[in-house]
């Protein structure tokens, strides 16, 4: 998956409440989503430059035990990310 | 309980200034000594502070919020700034102007209009002569323009007879889904007026029963956080609880969640833990640091240690029977009537209650 034209849409709140967990509050569709610390940590990646691969590697430097098909996993879950808004493609 | 980083919701009085009078205005003591509100800029620099600080929703109150000539651009900076925001007001200056702006911004959670009574005498005694008549016109400007609103009805020795027609008009002649009920409580200037506007226990009684059938003939419509219906839930349960010997839900000043969640702020600026404690004074908006204050002031702090105050420090509440479901109800009405937070409040004391006279209908403590 082409991640490297995929930003955090710009009008999300993310709210760090603790443990790394974090709320992404939507104002304009009032939605309210909770991310696990993996889940925030590839949200806040989404740069529009970063791949998955670069994803996954920075994944690698900071967790344990990895699993092999994580590139599957990482798309799927920002092709989510996508579908519920809070990912955006990044403006020329 | 962990603290989260930073408030969710601000509650902010945005004007001292009001073109009613209520009879119970709960908020009347916010605005002694303020003889000016804070400018346009001023709370635009404080909405920035709050979208730093990651804050999802803004409540405008007052006073009169409609009041504000500004109200337009106020709302812009809430918007600018990634919030949502809600209403409180009295209803009777909304505009189709008003409604169509709050329609388009597409972040508008409610509007809360209050009404108290099904004709002008019910509604007017408390709040004013021709209040009740612009509020509906209020409401069905909103309607016109599908901006979301909810009602709140305060119950008071004018209305405690005639909650059920009450409820008949507004979910059958105004069409509301549901609405909310509180009832006058001894605060702002409902201190001054209590004896023709508070219900005695005999009197309460009269509203639990009521609310209690409503509550069954309009399943979840109906919403109480205080008052009548929502103290009968709960002493409801309490006393369940207590002929079923269940484990223990209380015993410790546990009666308010909300300085785990949300901050308040005066229309002067200065930050308050809560609009009904508006004499606790944590810092001043745009100088102090909200976050800072959030997670380190020592008032705060002090308030959050209620939790670990047990119930049996207090005489009174000693030989209790309800002790280990009891939360010690409110502490803005415990600061105004015992002049400590720190103490269990009497409103809301179902001992008190029952001492004094009160009962709730025996079908519903039956195990």
């Amino acid at each position: 998956m082409n991640t490297q034209n995929l930003v955090t849409n710009p009008v999300i709140v993310l709210r760090e409440e603790f443990d790394d967990w974090v709320l992404v509050f939507n104002p304009d569709t009032n939605e309210i989503f909770s991310l696990n610390p993996v889940g925030a940590f590839i949200l806040k990646c989404l740069d529009g430059k970063t791949s998955v691969e670069e994803i996954i590697k920075r994944l690698e430097e900071t967790c344990d035990n990895i699993p092999v098909d994580a590139t599957d996993y990482v798309s799927d879950f920002i092709k989510e990310l996508l579908k519920y808004g809070l990912v955006t493609y990044k403006e020329n | 309980m962990k603290l989260i980083k930073t408030p969710q919701e601000i509650e902010i009085l945005i004007t001292s200034k009001c073109n009613l009078f209520c009879k119970y205005c709960s908020n009347f003591d916010n605005f002694k000594n303020i003889e000016d509100d804070l400018s346009t800029s001023e709370w635009l620099e404080f909405f920035s502070k709050l979208s730093d600080c990651a804050v999802m929703r803004v409540t405008l109150s007052g006073g009169e919020p409609l009041l504000r000539g500004d109200l337009k651009e106020l709302i812009q900076g809430i918007i600018k700034n990634k919030m949502r925001f809600s209403i409180l007001t009295n209803g009777s200056l909304i505009t189709e102007d008003i409604a169509k702006f709050l329609a388009l911004t597409n972040r508008c959670d409610y509007v809360q209009i209050s009404i108290d009574g099904v004709n002008k005498n019910m509604h007017d005694s408390m709040r004013g002569e021709g209040s009740f008549q612009k509020a509906i016109e209020g409401i069905n400007i909103l309607k016109k323009y599908n901006v979301s609103f909810t009602i709140r009805v305060t119950v008071h020795k004018g209305n405690f007879l005639y909650l059920e027609e009450i409820a008949s008009f507004l979910f059958k002649k105004l069409n509301v889904k549901s609405f909310s009920i509180n009832s006058a409580s001894y605060l702002g200037l409902c201190k001054i007026n209590s004896n023709f506007v508070c219900l005695n226990p005999t009197e309460y009684s009269i509203a639990i029963k009521s609310l209690l059938k409503l509550d069954k003939i309009y399943p979840n419509r109906i919403k109480a956080l205080a008052g009548p219906l929502a103290d009968a839930k709960r002493w409801i349960f309490m006393h369940k609880a207590y002929l079923e010997n269940k484990a223990p839900t209380g015993g410790y000043l546990i009666g308010c969640k909300g300085i785990f969640r949300k901050l308040a702020v005066r229309a002067d600026g200065v930050i308050i833990p809560c609009v009904q404690l508006s004499h606790i004074n944590l810092g001043k908006i745009n100088k102090d640091s909200l976050k800072d204050i959030w997670n380190n002031h020592p008032k705060l702090n002090e308030m959050r240690e209620r939790k670990n105050i047990s119930l049996n420090n207090f005489s009174y509440c000693r030989d209790c029977i309800y002790i280990n479901y009891c939360t010690g109800n409110c502490p803005a009405i415990a600061y105004t009537m015992l002049g400590d937070i720190n103490k269990p409040s009497p409103e809301g004391c179902l001992k008190r209650f029952l001492e004094e006279g009160g009962n709730f209908p025996d079908e519903y403590i039956r195990c």
